[in-house]
């Protein structure tokens, strides 16, 4: 294969002979097929591959849906009860197909018996769940079978947990761990490799694994209200479950319709059961993520190979010449094509070397940053699969590439080419092809540089906002009563006024406040303003008379809670300045003393207008009221005195103090929290914005490239003006000249694309559209134009330094 | 007494590249008058075409003096350069040197658009079609130069290089490519510009069209013998 071996020997030599080609080439495909690995691995994870589990293929999550009387799924989670009934009666039913099921109950739980009272992920399941998901042992053993209701204590824990809580100790079987008051020996420990399942929260690593029965469930016997924590699975052959699913609907409707009988609210109503894969129900959150992921990433690809195409094409045509006497020597076209496809691998196979590194480096980020938003992202590594798509896809490209460059070839005026432009010396190239490629790198780059340059400045808006307010010194606590029997909140509400108080009595403290962080939106109510009778979504927030000054926030207009208004429920309201401005149209003190209706409730009364709270992951701020809350709460912000410390023992101790049921569930300063919040989302602008500033460069670099490679392949032309007498001058401004209406054309082009984008995406587009836009508009045509100008002229400058004859007898560079 | 429109002396051009240092011409010197039909000849890399080069300012020399119409233009700043080689000198090449994008037309009409003087469309289309007409290819006006002959290309070139009314023509080999009557046509079309008034420095291999000249210069190696 000696033919081989020269082909592959020139085919190094023809790509490395133009270094700065090679180098510009090998880093943008780089990057670019490096970070379409990385989307192309991220949706093969979510969209193709197996779960880590025996037999996953035959795994099912069972969904509960309440059908209303007009035919509409109202909930689409289990009732508890219905959940525990479904189960029984599949398993005293013998022959519908179900090979195996269990129930999930997902939940934070504290392990009291703990000196620093650890939170830990915990879910409570039934025992079949180890022969469902194949959950492999490294201690002990998994919960025995029993009966539902039977209450056999025993705790299994995540080797994470025995590594981290527990040192792992050896005799860590058989230890006791004191959830909501009750004592599990620990039976069993589970293999560090083994994937739980996260069904109810992306990122959520299950750590503790309880019997079912200790579940503190608020609806354990409720028919009316669905349990969002409760997950069911089964085990069945794929091919049964369109006829398994009428089966459990009959049985779930047949139960719920006997619970609910005496109901008048549910006349009507019916219950029916969705029998999903497993697979699919954990990535289903992330879905439209993958989907836009993957097209962005094959975007940046399109655009990438576009550009370089536009690369290697100007250089075929720079080389013409050379192809020319090829084939007058007798190549054939295949032969051609054989000599470019082998020099562009050559350039695609060191791209795809680069790709992989960018690819692992993309894989490190993720797992570390976006695990709590991407599904199964936890599970990503770098593979076979990686290295083989690398690959392939330097192989796609290669081909793509070099069949794109050779079509422009005309074989059968290549030889002719010779003898029309004077005997060979100096072949000159149609200016269509080259104003073809011109204008169309153009309208790209014009796209392209518009939409990175208002992403990068979106991002660069978002990062500078004010958060609006005051996180230092704040410390945030979390707690819950750790009980299963539940004495209702009028029980337990002094003792937490109590433990509020304590803490206020701590030197260290100098205010406190139940409420939530200011950076949790969690509920949105529709309510109506009596300024104008419409119904508005704004969040809600429930604070008492401390919080304003706790986190610093400022009060615009008006003013902030009283005690009294606290103490005895008022009904009053404050409202964000953003809230503000939509009812009042602008006039933010125009709303105080008008009220907010919430459904059935009696209308509270504006009586302020604070600061609005900046919530880094959001991009835009949405509207807030605030309502007092009772004097009482589970969660509670202090403000410390400068220079003082509140440990968490501290807080622990005050707390079995005020009741031996409270458990602390957090503890963290508030900066930390805004810390994170922001990290996350500086970490997602950051990635944007590089990709949006590689995209420009990417632009500039097919602009640049095309320009110059236009210019070399016109040096005869420019030779022969020069040796009649032009000066360079002349030359130059005639260039820029024609480059200037293929600006205009290719402008006008991608300002039309850019328009119709606009108009057709218009809603998903606005956020981005604002009259800045106009301004970069205005600075990408610029700059497209200084780009020509520059390219035009180093590129020119050659022409200018070598001598005229040289030129003409096409030995200039 | 005739004028001496060029004049060198001690030429020397030297190319230096990679390691080598090609003495491509050795202390030239040579006068030319007005009216003049000189042919230059020699064997192959004598340094003929060097030698036109530096004639027709597209290069400089390395060493001597070099004036045309007695002034010094040895070492002259490109665009000065370009201006000179636009009034003064007319080019003929070999391989013709067209532009293949142009049509006839446009490629006679180039010199115009580079000179300083400005012209109008009307007096552009007079000359242009005046100096097709002498060399007999008006009727190819609106071709493209590869739809044409060499012989007729090699005459869109002459018209060209006629179009400012140069007074020195420079032709580097004209008949090189062309078959012997087409070859006869453009000596007898150079014949008749001398006549006309033009000075003529020719190169050329063939002793035939050398013959025809009023005067013969001899190149050997980088000098001239004769
Ligand atoms: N750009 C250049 N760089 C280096 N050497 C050159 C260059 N141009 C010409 N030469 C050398 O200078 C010498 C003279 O070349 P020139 O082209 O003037 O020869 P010539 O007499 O015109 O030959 P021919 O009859 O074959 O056209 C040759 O040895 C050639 O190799
Ligand atoms: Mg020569």
């Amino acid at each position: 294969m000696n033919n081989l071996r020269y082909l592959i020997k020139r085919s190094v030599q023809a790509a490395l002979a133009d270094k700065s080609f090679f180098a510009g080439v090998v880093v943008t495909m780089g990057i670019t097929i490096g970070v379409f690995l990385v989307v192309l691995t991220l949706g093969f994870y979510m969209l193709l591959k197996p779960l880590s589990y025996p037999q996953q293929d035959e795994l099912f999550v069972v969904d509960y849906q309440r059908i209303n009387q007009s035919g509409e799924a109202e909930t689409s989670f289990f009732l508890y009860p219905a959940a525990e009934a479904l189960y029984r009666n599949i398993q005293s039913a013998k022959d519908i197909g179900v090979k195996a099921q269990s129930m999930l109950f997902f939940s934070k739980e504290v392990l009291t018996s703990e000196p620093l009272q650890p939170n830990l992920a915990t879910v409570y399941t039934t025992a079949s769940t180890a022969d469902i998901l194949g959950i492999p042992m490294a201690k002990g053993q998994w919960f025995p079978p029993a009966e539902l209701g039977q209450r056999v204590p025993g705790a299994v824990i995540s080797y994470q947990v025995w590594a981290e809580q527990f040192s792992l100790r050896e005799d860590i079987l058989g230890q006791k761990l004191v959830v909501n008051g009750v004592s599990h020996p620990v039976i069993g420990v589970i293999q560090a490799d083994f994937v739980a399942p996260q069904l109810a929260e992306v990122g959520l690593t299950t750590q503790l694994w309880l019997p079912w029965d200790f579940n503190n469930s608020e609806y354990k016997e409720d028919w009316r209200n669905v349990e969002g924590k409760l997950f069911y699975l089964i085990k069945t052959p794929a091919a049964s479950t369109g006829q398994l699913s009428v089966v459990l609907s009959a049985m779930a409707n047949e139960m719920f319709r006997k619970m609910t009988i005496d109901n008048q609210h549910f006349v009507g109503w019916s219950a029916d059961i969705e029998v999903t894969p497993l697979r699919s129900k954990l990535v289903a959150g992330n879905m439209t993520t993958v989907i836009f992921l993957l097209a962005g990433g094959l975007g940046l690809l399109l655009i990438a190979t576009s550009n370089i195409t536009n690369l290697f094409i100007s250089r075929v045509v720079s080389k013409h010449k050379q192809l020319a006497i090829s084939a007058t020597l007798g190549a054939k076209k295949k032969h051609l094509w054989l000599q470019m496809f082998s020099e562009t691998l050559v350039l695609m196979l060191a791209s795809s070397a680069v790709a992989v590194l960018i690819a692992l480096l993309g894989f490190g980020l993720i797992q570390r940053f976006f695990s709590t938003q991407l599904a199964r992202a936890h599970e990503i590594s770098f593979d076979w699969m990686t290295l083989c798509s690398a690959l392939l896809v330097a192989v796609v490209l290669a081909f793509i590439i070099s069949l794109l460059s050779i079509r422009i070839v005309n074989y059968r005026q290549l030889s002719q080419s010779l003898k029309s432009s004077g005997k060979g010396v100096g072949v000159q190239i149609s200016s269509g092809v080259r104003n073809a490629l011109l204008v169309s790198q153009i309208s790209v780059a014009v796209v392209l540089i518009f939409c990175s340059a208002s992403l990068i400045k979106n991002a660069a808006t978002t990062l500078q906002r004010h958060v609006g307010f005051d996180s230092t010194n704040v410390l945030r606590l979390e707690f819950r009563i750790a009980t299963l029997d539940w004495q209702g909140w009028d029980t337990y509400a002094p003792k937490v006024t109590e433990f509020r108080d304590k803490l206020a009595a701590l030197p260290e403290v100098e205010a406190v406040t139940f409420a939530r962080s200011p950076l949790e939106d969690i509920y949105q109510f529709a309510l109506t303003y009596s300024g104008d009778g419409k119904r508005y979504y704004p969040f809600h927030r429930n604070v008492d008379h401390n919080y304003l000054d706790v986190v610093g926030q400022r009060l615009l207009a008006g003013q902030g809670f009283a005690l009294k208004d606290v103490q005895s429920r008022t009904n009053v309201a404050m409202v964000s300045a953003t809230f503000a401005e939509q009812l009042g149209q602008g006039d933010i003190t125009s709303v105080i003393g008008k009220t907010l209706a919430i459904d059935s409730i009696p209308p509270a009364t504006i009586i302020g207008v604070v600061e609005d709270l900046v919530v880094p992951s959001k991009a835009e701020i949405p509207p807030r009221f605030y309502v007092p809350n009772g004097g009482s709460a589970l969660w509670l912000m202090l403000k410390l005195k400068p220079g003082t410390v509140v440990t968490r023992e501290q807080v622990t101790a005050l707390m079995r103090d005020t009741n031996n049921q409270f458990a602390l569930t957090n503890f963290s300063s508030l900066q930390a929290d805004v810390d994170r919040a922001n990290f996350t989302h500086l970490v997602t602008l950051t990635v944007a914005g590089s990709l949006a500033i590689f995209t420009l460069l990417l632009a500039f670099l097919g602009l640049f490239g095309i320009i110059s490679y236009g210019v070399k392949s016109r040096t005869t032309e420019f030779n022969i003006k020069m040796a009649i007498g032009a000066k360079y001058n002349n030359i130059f401004n005639e260039t820029v000249r024609e480059n200037i209406s293929i600006l205009m054309i290719g402008a006008s082009l991608g300002t039309i694309f850019i328009i119709t984008c606009l108009y057709f995406y218009y809603d998903l587009l606005s956020v981005y559209i604002s009259i800045s836009s106009m301004y970069m508009y205005a600075i990408t045509i610029v700059a497209v134009f200084a780009v020509l100008i520059l390219s035009s002229s180093i590129s020119m400058r050659t022409i200018k330094k070598n001598s005229i004859v040289n030129g003409l007898k096409g030995i200039a560079a | 007494m005739k004028r001496v429109t060029i004049e060198m002396n001690g030429i020397g051009k030297i190319f230096e590249t990679d390691e080598v240092e090609t003495h491509a011409l050795k202390n030239v010197s040579l006068k030319v008058y007005d009216g003049d039909f000189v042919s230059l000849s020699g064997p192959s890399g004598c340094g003929k075409s060097t030698l036109l080069s530096l004639l027709g300012l597209l290069d400089t020399p390395s060493s001597g003096e070099y004036k045309v119409d007695g002034i010094n233009v040895s070492n002259l700043v490109s665009d000065r350069a370009a201006e000179i080689r636009n009034q003064k000198f007319g080019f003929i090449f070999q391989s013709f040197n067209l532009i293949d994008e142009l049509s006839v037309f446009d490629n006679v009409a180039l010199p115009l658009r580079y000179s300083a003087q400005r012209f109008q469309a009307s007096q552009v289309e007079e000359q242009v079609r005046q100096c097709l007409a002498r060399v007999g290819i008006e009727h190819r006006m609106n071709h493209k130069p590869n739809q044409l002959s060499g012989g007729q290309q090699q005459r869109v070139a002459i018209a060209r290089a006629l179009i400012s009314k140069p007074s020195v023509i420079l032709a580097d080999e004209p008949t090189g490519n062309l078959d012997s009557k087409s070859g006869d046509a453009v000596m007898s079309l150079l014949g008749e510009l001398n006549d006309a008034g033009s000075t003529i420095f020719m190169v050329t291999h063939d002793s035939r069209y050398a013959d025809f000249t009023k005067k013969k210069i001899q190149m050997i190696d980088g000098q001239i013998v004769a």
